[in-house]
């Protein structure tokens, strides 16, 4: 499937912008010419030769605390899509099998998750609970887990009900064998998908709450922080906010192209899509009869 | 009404799906069209009223109702002509009402924005019209909505709208198909009654030769496209010229259509 | 359903009100079916969460320095050696009895405090609304009306766009834009309406547009797919065979039916709009309920927080239960379960 995803423009796109994001985040504190917590030049500079992306307001170098600031920016949101899935997934799992209580139960407390003003929770929550990195990662992993609760149902649901892979295993199939298939077409895109919506908001949220200094307090670098504090001395440096909103927008809008790429190639209608442009590719007739498609084998999707 | 060498075709993929229709329905006369699925009947009509789906047009012929030529018609001149003029009912009648807006008031919407009525005046005319078409409780049906009354009844409340601006062509395709045998003679029953009452010419689209067997004047054989048969019902009935026909006609022998071949050759006689 | 007409044979009148009584009933039932376990499992949260968060008064109002034996005497004195059922029941009969509390930090009744602060995020708030419904619809309505023309992919376009972009980021763009660079609006800050539409409009729209921009997208993308679904039942051909124009037919039939997700998709909005008021209230310094909330949260104001998460919850379920009132009088054949 991540094969596949890379062979739309979207899905290409994508995978450039998240192996920078990633790259940045492991390697960024490394290749940082100065360290990002002292003054090392004259304050709220533009960018020079000895300071690519200018000073701060305590003449830090700009482009040293962008790129110490991506491993919890970045690093952060992963953390939450963890913690959000192993909260969310379990229990959705669960509300299939457990019976109809915790199903009633279950279903009334992420209807209610979902309706709850989700920002002023996650402040709330991270704040009251000691104000740290840990207690906001839970805090906002929490409020987002009933993305993959939902997720996690609707495979499980499809799984219980599908007549298919009775059918495959009456036929001789091995139920690994069938179970795997049924994974790989049906389960794993809507969790791609969810996974990769869930990062992007998860780059948002903690970059909202670093900016507004909850979970995370200065001078630490993050690049919430940074847009925080650049937006202070905006009447000075006007387009000094804007490294920050780039590096933030390149990052979710790496998570939301590579949610679509997936959406684009499952499925009966990424199949023939994906057809069509190898086709195309081949220099032949760019349309792709329909019954054939249906007759490839469908392991493809893999 | 006068239909002239109508032909209409699909603009995509290019090709023509009716190829010179003609018949010509009198002054409260009927005309049943017959023919199998896919033969062009429902377009003819969407063609006469003026509501051919996107990409599909009426590439030749004429259609005349009244003496006007309604290739001529702008947008105003067919609202004008529908409801006053020519009206139509079709099948699964449920889905030709708004699910959200209660029937009474559908029906009055028709007579205040077609015949200027009052709202008091378009109340007591709908309920009028309501018990026209023997529904059992107006006031109830009219303060109902669409998912509350059976196929019959709906199709009762659709043809009170379609009638409720007085036309004088009503068009009626396949609706009683969907109808269970008793519902839809009587439905049948109410269409011939309104004929009489109203002056009203109908159009009976059917694939059912007994249904236009029992109330049409002429029949229309449709096939692919094209007309295989046209004349008078017992005409066509009784010594069809094309094999088509004939096939439908002998089809339908079992189905007691003898029966109606029977007594309208008493009838003539 | 026939049978309703059918067996009304011997009182009809009184037979139909019954129907509409039961039928009512009905809805309001399943209105609160829906919406009672919302407030009560959200004021339960909102509750545990000052629970398990293990704070107490003391450090705002002994300071740092407070004996042990202080400290308990205050925590009983604002009950919270109580069993801890005992404490949310007591606290959930105040909220309802309208009694949000005591602040911690200057025992000023909450209420008082939130007052003035709730009329500034509910502006914001109630602006984006405005604008998400406005532009939407246009959007939308566009899109549907040149559908598969450029017009169309570029309203498609757009808003995917725009549904991407968080409300602060928009927020510290448009400051730049308007404030910084073009001195058209002011950067910061709230006048109240009493002083003027003028500058209450000034101060609130472009917090209100950072807010708005996922709202109109999303109005927009479920108009569309509503109009566009909509055009193509036969209950709109019915209507144009009615002899109806088509100004008529696009008004009452076409749009009543096609509007339902979008105006659904407002209430699943509205919890956004409250809770982007913390960010943006932030960027353009209003004091409105969101930086309370902040403020309450980072000074351990544990009876503040709770009645700021409380209220919103409030807010939600009202907004929600609203928004299903006009769903069910927009469409009524609609069974909707939750
Ligand atoms: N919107 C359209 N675009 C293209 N082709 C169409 C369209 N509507 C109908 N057709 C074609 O026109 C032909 C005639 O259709 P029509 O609906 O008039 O048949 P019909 O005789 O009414 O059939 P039925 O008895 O099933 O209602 C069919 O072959 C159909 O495929
Ligand atoms: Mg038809």
């Amino acid at each position: 499937m991540l094969r596949n995803a890379i062979r739309v423009p979207s899905g290409r796109i994508a995978a450039v912008l998240l192996g920078i994001v990633f790259f940045l985040a492991i390697f960024g504190p490394v290749l940082a010419p100065d360290a990002p917590n002292t003054t090392v030049g004259a304050q709220l500079q533009g960018p020079s030769g000895a300071h690519l992306l200018g000073t701060d307001y305590v003449g830090r170098d700009v482009l040293s605390r962008m790129l110490a600031g991506s491993t919890l920016s970045v690093l952060g949101a992963l953390m939450v899509v963890v913690i959000a899935f192993v909260v969310g997934a379990i229990p959705g799992l669960l509300s299939v099998y457990l019976g109809r209580a915790f199903e009633w139960v279950s279903l009334r407390v992420v209807d209610t998750m979902i309706a709850l003003p989700f920002l002023v929770f996650a402040v709330a929550m991270t704040a009251l609970l000691g104000n740290g990195v840990v207690q906001s990662m839970f805090a906002v992993g929490i409020l987002l887990s009933p993305v993959f609760f939902r997720v996690a149902r609707s495979s499980a649901l499809s799984v219980a009900r599908s007549q298919y892979v009775e059918a495959a295993t009456l036929s001789g199939a091995s139920t690994a064998w069938v179970m795997r298939k049924h994974f790989l077409a049906k389960v794993l895109p809507p969790i791609s998908i969810a996974l990769s919506t869930t990062m992007a908001t998860g780059l948002v949220v903690i970059a909202s709450l670093t900016f507004l200094g909850i979970g995370v307090q200065p001078p630490t670098a993050t690049w919430g922080g940074i847009l925080a504090a650049d937006l202070q001395y905006i009447a000075i440096q006007p387009l000094a906010p804007l490294v920050p909103v780039v590096v933030i927008l390149a990052a979710v809008l790496g998570c939301n192209l590579f949610a679509d790429a997936v959406r684009d190639v499952s499925g009966e209608a990424g199949r023939q899509l994906l057809n069509a442009r190898a086709a195309k590719k081949a220099g032949r007739v760019t349309r792709v009869p329909r019954a054939r498609i249906g007759l490839r084998k469908g392991g493809e999707l893999g | 009404m006068q239909v002239r060498d109508l032909r209409i075709r699909c603009t995509f993929p290019d090709s023509e799906l009716v190829h010179g229709v003609n018949f010509t329905l009198r002054r409260g006369g009927t005309l049943g069209i017959v023919g199998e699925s896919g033969s062009g009947k429902t377009l003819t009509c969407a063609a006469v009223l003026g509501i051919l789906p996107k990409q599909v047009e009426l590439s030749h012929g004429t259609v005349e109702i009244f003496g006007s030529n309604t290739a001529s018609f702008g947008k105003q001149q067919w609202v004008d002509l529908r409801g006053n003029v020519i009206s139509a009912v079709f099948q699964d009648p449920g889905s030709y009402l708004n699910p959200s807006i209660r029937l009474g008031k559908q029906i009055n919407e028709v007579l205040r924005v077609k015949k200027g009525l009052s709202r008091k005046q378009a109340k007591q005319e709908t309920l009028r019209l309501l018990s026209a078409v023997h529904l059992r409780d107006p006031e109830l049906v009219y303060d109902q909505y669409a998912h509350e009354l059976s196929g019959g009844m709906l199709q009762r409340v659709v043809i009170a709208a379609a009638i409720a601006p007085g036309p004088k062509i009503l068009i009626a395709d396949e609706a009683t198909t969907a109808l269970d045998v008793t519902v839809q003679a009587e439905v049948l029953d109410l269409l011939t009654e309104l004929k009489e009452r109203e002056g009203l010419s109908l159009v009976i689209v059917s694939h059912d030769l007994a249904v236009v067997a029992q109330i049409c004047d002429d029949v229309l054989v449709m096939r692919s496209g094209e007309i295989v048969e046209y004349g008078p019902t017992d005409e066509v009935l009784q010594s069809p010229s094309n094999e088509y026909t004939k096939l439908l006609i002998s089809e339908h022998q079992r189905y007691g259509l003898d029966r109606i071949i029977e007594s309208e050759r008493l009838q003539v006689a | 359903m026939a049978t309703v007409s059918i067996a009304g044979a011997p009182s009809r009148g009184s037979l139909l009100i019954h129907h509409r009584a039961r039928q009512f009933a009905g809805a309001i039932w399943r209105l609160l079916a829906a919406f009672i376990p919302v407030f009560l499992l959200g004021s339960f949260f909102t509750f545990l969460l000052g629970s398990i968060s293990g704070l107490n008064p003391a450090p705002l109002q002994l300071g740092d320095g407070a004996s042990l034996s202080a400290v308990h005497a205050l925590e009983q004195k604002w009950g919270l050696t109580r069993p801890f059922f005992d404490q949310y029941f007591t606290w959930l009969g105040h909220v309802l009895s309208g009694n949000l509390g005591r602040s911690w930090a200057n025992n000023n009744p909450v209420s008082t405090l939130l007052e003035g602060r709730a009329i500034i995020t509910l502006s914001a708030a109630g602006l984006a609304l405005l604008i998400g419904i406005v532009f939407g619809f246009a959007l939308g309505a566009l899109a549907a009306r040149y559908q598969n023309t450029w017009v169309d992919r570029l309203v498609t376009i757009l808003s995917a766009t725009i549904s991407t972009l968080p409300p602060f980021i928009v927020g510290v763009v448009l400051i730049d834009l308007f404030a910084t660079s073009l001195h058209l609006l002011p950067a910061a800050g709230y006048v109240s309406l009493g002083q003027g539409f003028e500058p209450w409009f000034s101060h609130i729209i472009l917090p209100a547009v950072a807010l708005s921009f996922d709202t109109v997208a999303d109005v927009a993308r479920q108009l569309r797919i509503g109009l566009v679904s909509a055009k193509r039942q036969h209950y709109v051909t019915g209507a144009v065979v009615r002899g109806l124009n088509g100004r008529r037919v696009f008004w009452v039939h076409t749009l009543r039916n096609a509007v339902s997700p979008s105006i659904a998709v407002l209430g699943l909005k509205f919890p956004a709009l409250l809770g982007g008021a913390v960010v943006t209230e932030s960027i353009f310094q209003l004091s409105g309920y969101g930086q309370f909330a902040t403020q309450a949260a980072v000074q351990g104001d544990v009876p503040s927080v709770q009645a700021v998460l409380v209220v919103a919850v409030i807010l939600v379920v009202i907004f929600n239960m609203v928004v299903n009132v006009i769903l069910n009088a927009l469409v009524p054949s609609a069974s909707r379960g939750t």
